[in-house]
């Protein structure tokens, strides 16, 4: 019988992602998608009352046509109405936010335990180099490159950190 | 010499003779295995050393390390799992060497934390060599590899039709006759792959950090894809290349022969595509900060 420890789910929750981000369209979408966009009213009052309503079935669109996981929730009620076609390029910075913000949350229950010192040098590489990557997502944060390396990354990390539950 | 004289200078001699048992204790153990059998082998730390032989058996030599457990070797001759059990609080164990020969067809599972693996001589269908800390030194002929190491350093060199192989810090060379597919990554650890002039079918070599070296050659409609974060990208392949080949980059500088290299007219970015020959073949080079070239020889 599998028992279904918090840990197993944490990752569960990250091979999931993994899942979702192999289901790419069977073809480009987007210029589709760009010219409803496009169609929409800019700052008409029916979105103002539900901007979060139009950004998530927006998102959702292009998160099919990225071939991306989309985080279903709500935007900030505050953030401000997404342009037409620029919100493409944010997608991947969301995306690669709501990758941190799940993986953190893994990592939490699991460096929860002691790391033998020669696991570390391993370790420390792996947190730069996610360091290094949302860094560079801040430059560039429509990259696909990036996101996936930084979804492999994390990937690494909390296979490292689960293995040393048993070292 | 005088008979009391004598005694000071036995006892010391057999001291000396004990001393290595208190440190480790001497392995010698054969089993049974089928040619084109199984042995995993576990060991925490210390040394793992494997050659072939061409015995249907599996002679496993070496010394086991002061405060560990014992060694367990059980299955049959299918299949023989070798594993050096530590007790739970495994910290002030010594290391043990295992000298280990198998069949030159026995498929292969090594896991290690901190020993280092070296591994010489086996033609199995599959082998698999896994370390954290430890470096893994490896040649033979698999049919299929699967290397991974964390921070240790790994070097392989194999005939092979298929290789998966990575590290995080440590770095990485796979050479040898090379055909079909072939992925390397590396985070933060240098990589290098050298196909000794054979055709894959398809290659994939990625990294953050780590600067990739790639000497390959491409088969007819092969297909080459390397990307990384900062670390630099090189890639040789023969003049004969028929392929497109692009290239992007945010801040890097992209290179290849005869390719007009295209840059964003506001901001950062470049990119190129470049046909060679029939342009059969498909590789794309990709970076954000690092630099791209592709050259023919």
């Amino acid at each position: 019988m599998n028992e279904r420890t918090p840990i197993g789910e944490a990752e569960l929750r990250l091979a999931l992602r993994g899942l979702r981000r192999d289901i790419e369209p069977a073809r480009d979408l987007w210029p589709d998608i760009a010219a409803r966009i496009g169609a929409l009213p800019r700052q008409g009052a029916s979105r103002r009352r539900h901007p979060w309503l139009l950004s998530l079935a927006t998102a959702a669109s292009l998160a099919a046509a990225l071939g991306l996981a989309w985080q279903l929730r709500a935007p900030p009620a505050t953030a401000p109405a997404m342009p037409a076609v620029a919100s493409a390029p944010s997608l991947v910075e969301r995306e690669a936010d709501s990758l941190t913000v799940q993986y953190q949350a893994a990592l939490r229950e699991l460096d929860a335990h002691p790391v033998p010192a020669n696991w570390q040098p391993g370790i420390e590489a792996l947190d730069r180099s996610a360091a290094e990557i949302r860094e560079a997502l801040r430059a560039q944060p429509d990259s696909r490159l990036l996101l996936e390396r930084l979804r492999a990354t994390y990937t690494r990390r909390l296979a490292l950190a689960r293995r040393a539950l048993y070292a | 010499m005088h008979t009391l004289l004598k005694l000071p200078v036995a006892i010391a001699l057999a001291c000396s003779a004990l001393a290595p048992a208190w440190a480790a204790t001497p392995i010698d153990q054969v089993r049974p295995l089928d040619p084109r059998g199984r042995v995993e082998i576990d060991n925490l730390k210390g040394r793992v050393e494997v050659r072939a032989w061409d015995r249907q058996e599996v002679r496993v030599t070496g010394s086991l390390g002061d405060g560990v457990e014992k060694l367990v070797i059980d299955g049959d001759r299918d299949e023989l799992r070798i594993e050096v059990k530590y007790p739970n609080r495994s910290r002030n164990t010594e290391p043990t060497m295992l000298v280990v020969q198998v069949p030159l067809q026995a498929e292969l599972e090594i896991e290690t934390v901190s020993a280092d693996i070296d591994v010489h001589g086996v033609a199995p269908r599959e082998l698999s060599l896994q370390s954290v800390s430890g470096d893994i030194v490896a040649n033979g002929a698999p049919r299929r590899a699967s290397v991974e190491s964390v921070s240790g350093d790994v070097n392989l060199t194999f005939n092979s039709s298929e290789v998966e192989a990575s590290t995080v810090s440590g770095d990485l060379v796979v050479a040898g006759r090379l055909t079909g597919e072939a992925s390397v990554e590396t985070v933060s650890g240098d990589l290098r792959f050298d196909s000794r002039g054979e055709r894959l079918r398809k290659f994939s070599a990625g990294s953050v950090s780590g600067n990739i070296a790639a000497r390959l050659a491409l088969a007819e409609a092969g297909e080459i894809r390397m990307e990384s974060v900062s670390g630099d990208l090189g890639l040789d392949l023969p003049k004969d290349l028929s392929a497109e080949v692009s290239g992007e980059s945010f801040s890097g500088d992209l290179s290849a022969p005869g390719a007009k290299i295209q840059r964003e007219d506001f901001g950062p970015g470049s990119s190129f595509h470049q046909r060679y020959g029939d342009g059969k073949g498909e590789i794309r080079l990709e970076t954000f900060s690092g630099d791209a070239r592709l050259r023919l020889f």
